[in-house]
């Protein structure tokens, strides 16, 4: 399954939340949107479910014969960014109502509850109140009720947020089982490095609007921003020997002999080291892509108000 | 309808939590019993013999309760206090020539409301005869008519149409008030939450409300059941400790119609209040918690307006749909009702219903993923008005 979004806008009163965002999602990829908060993630993840409806501009669902399809309920899934089931009921009455809800028999609820709770490690605790659980345990039922009916297609909105690393790594490993089942994901998140582990594609939303999109290696380029080499030199050396230029942006010594080097995106990386090998002398070499994180920050500086 | 059902079932029983309920009527029942086995105690223990010590001539007689002595009539207030004080005296009468009676006792008592009384029967029963008036022509010029009441209403009602009518209101207005709190949690704090969020992903919008309005009408109706068992306990109980009581052998045409208004003004009220509920953000600081409250209106009105069950007022505020769960069945209860005008009071409550209903999906729709900003009396005005996209 998998979605078109085509030059939409969602405008709440005075605020233009979505401006003119078109991207693809295909099927069975992991998508992450990216941005900071108020940039719209959320605001575009309403529209995609259904919950709210664009200005202008569509959004068209495709199912694996390429013909447009209505996303009814039973297609996806959805975890709301702010989380919180009845605090009061118990987990497996909750799961089994949330699965009914979306068109399952309890039975076969009661199969998918136990599954993925014992996935969570949790299904000893099922007859349990909610409100028993710790915030990231509570989380994890959440997600769970989320895809229960096992969906075509899930809606994460910050599946991270509140967990630790141990579970962060459980989220991952539940949601890569997810994708090898065949189900797209798309989900907002502002963990850069579990993203960039994790998405197959992404888009960085500022202001509304998309601020970057597509692959890792494209969004690298797209984003014009250079790799950084950590140089080890056999003698000691100083920064004042390596003046600063339209390629070297940046210059961080590291101790007497090592010296991080950040270069311009359209630094030729070994012309730029053949130069360096004519007046010194290199032990060692490391080169660093740009990071999901240092794209991130590099996009948004500036350009954030708050 | 699966989902409209699954939601009000899922509602019903997340608020119904049987062992806290048993819990809170048996307290309720240890309570009421508590209250009337001490009426009963009082009454049992209430003191059988007055000893009374009279100053000056008490030319009456009196019940055979007071047992009377005499005292003289130098002593001061003071002495007369220490007197009763450090004897066995209950109290000293001071007659007076004049017809002045003054009592003197160290605390009060219920026998000294009797006294009083027999002093008066006994004095009014004196002057009669001096006036040549028997008792038997002072109980003439007292009822000098008999006015026997054939209430045809009681017939058809089959009991005590007045006790029957604030019953009736009462629990009507219990009903409603009973899913008044039950919203909030229902509701509002499933907005709080964030949960409407997820639960719209599987049903729609219409689905939702009617499953919350239903699921909330199911509570309020078991708490309307268990209260009614629990006043029909405890009137039992009452009656079989008291002589008689109410007559409330209510015919089955009275009480199926009672319950037909009810259920519909329930699930009227449930959807104005869940449509209501959806626009609050936190009941605790918003204007609108106020509104909810509306269905009182009715239920004090009908408290004023119970005299005149066929008035003006009465008829036309049973025939709309926001009085009519408190005004018809008071008149039902009071009276023989023109079969038209509980149709035509039904088809309005109807109508109403909805309407309310469709208004309610409409503000919920419109309100509910307003997120940080509460909606404004204009915004539900302008949602209720049209059914727009948001």
């Amino acid at each position: 399954m998998r979605l078109s979004v085509n030059q939409v806008k969602k405008q709440y009163v005075e605020i233009l939340a979505v401006d003119d965002l078109s991207f693809e999602v295909h099927s069975g990829e992991i998508f992450a949107l990216l941005g900071p908060n108020g940039a719209g993630k959320s605001s575009t993840i309403r529209m995609l479910i259904g919950l709210t409806y664009p200005d202008t501009g569509n959004i068209q669902f495709f199912d694996d014969q390429n013909q447009t399809i209505t996303l009814s309920s039973e297609l996806f899934g959805y975890l709301p960014e702010e989380r919180g089931l009845y605090q009061e009921s118990s987990i497996i009455d909750t799961l089994v109502y949330m699965g009914q809800l979306k068109g399952m028999s309890k039975s076969e609820t009661h199969t998918q509850a136990e599954k993925w709770l014992t996935v969570f490690e949790l299904n000893e605790r099922k007859k349990d109140q909610l409100k028993s659980l710790s915030k990231g345990n509570q989380q994890k039922v959440q997600l769970i009720s989320a895809i229960i009916h096992q969906p075509k297609i899930v809606f994460l909105d910050e599946p991270f947020s509140g967990l630790d690393p141990i579970n962060q790594e459980k989220v991952i490993q539940f949601l890569q089982t997810l994708k090898q089942q065949g189900t797209t994901i798309i989900l907002s998140a502002h963990q850069m490095s579990l993203v960039e582990k994790l998405a197959d594609r992404f888009l960085l939303m500022n202001h509304g609007k998309a601020a970057l999109y597509g692959e890792m290696q494209e969004i690298r380029e797209s984003a014009k921003l250079g790799n950084s080499l950590i140089v080890q030199f056999s003698d000691p050396v100083t920064l004042g020997g390596f003046p600063l230029s339209e390629q070297l942006i940046k210059t961080s010594s590291l101790n007497n002999n090592s010296i991080k080097f950040t270069l311009s995106h359209d630094c030729h990386v070994p012309q730029f080291l053949q130069t360096m090998l004519t007046s010194h002398q290199i032990e060692g070499l490391q080169i660093h892509q740009p990071s999901l994180h240092d794209i991130y920050i590099n996009s948004i500086q500036g350009t954030h108000n708050g | 309808m699966d989902k409209i059902l699954l939601v009000a079932r899922w509602e019903f029983m997340r608020n119904f939590k049987w062992k806290q309920d048993i819990i809170s009527y048996l307290v309720m029942l240890t309570i009421y019993g508590a209250i009337f086995a001490v009426q009963v105690w009082d009454k049992n223990s209430t003191q059988k013999v007055v000893n009374l010590a009279v100053i000056g001539e008490i030319n009456t007689e009196l019940d055979n309760k007071f047992s009377l002595s005499t005292l003289t009539s130098a002593l001061t207030t003071e002495q007369l206090l220490d007197e009763i004080e450090h004897t066995h005296l209950d109290g000293v009468l001071k007659v007076e020539k004049s017809g002045v009676y003054t009592l003197y006792v160290s605390q009060q008592s219920s026998w000294q409301e009797e006294l009083k009384k027999n002093l008066i029967d006994a004095q009014k029963s004196i002057l009669l005869q001096e006036m040549g008036v028997s008792n038997e022509q002072l109980k003439k010029l007292e009822n000098p008519i008999t006015l026997n009441l054939i209430n045809q209403a009681e017939k058809i009602v089959g009991g005590n149409v007045k006790t029957l009518a604030i019953l009736a209101s009462v629990l009507s207005a219990m009903a409603v008030f009973s899913s008044f709190g039950l919203c909030f949690t229902s509701v509002t704090q499933e907005k709080q939450h964030r949960i409407t969020e997820q639960l719209l992903t599987c049903i729609n919008h219409q689905q939702w409300v009617d499953g919350k309005a239903l699921g909330l009408c199911l509570s309020s109706f078991k708490s309307l059941i268990t209260t009614s068992l629990m006043m029909l306990i405890v009137f039992s109980g009452i009656s079989v400790f008291s002589d008689g009581g109410q007559n409330l052998n209510v015919s089955a045409a009275v009480i199926s119609q009672l319950i037909l208004f009810c259920v519909l003004g329930v699930l009227f009220w449930n959807y104005v209040f869940v449509g209501f509920a959806a626009t609050i953000d936190d009941p605790n600081h918003s204007g609108k918690t106020g509104l909810m409250m509306l269905p009182m209106v009715p239920v004090m009105l009908v408290f004023i307006i119970m005299g005149e069950p066929n008035g003006q007022v009465a008829k036309v505020l049973s025939l709309l749909p926001l009085t009519s769960i408190s005004f018809m069945p008071m008149r039902i209860a009071s009276m023989s009702v023109p079969l038209w005008h509980i149709a035509l009071s039904l088809l309005f409550l109807v109508v109403g219903i909805y309407y309310v209903r469709l208004f309610a999906t409409r503000v919920f729709r419109a309100n509910i993923t307003l997120f940080g900003k509460e909606p404004g009396w204009a915004d539900i005005w302008r949602s209720m008005l049209k059914n727009h996209n948001i």
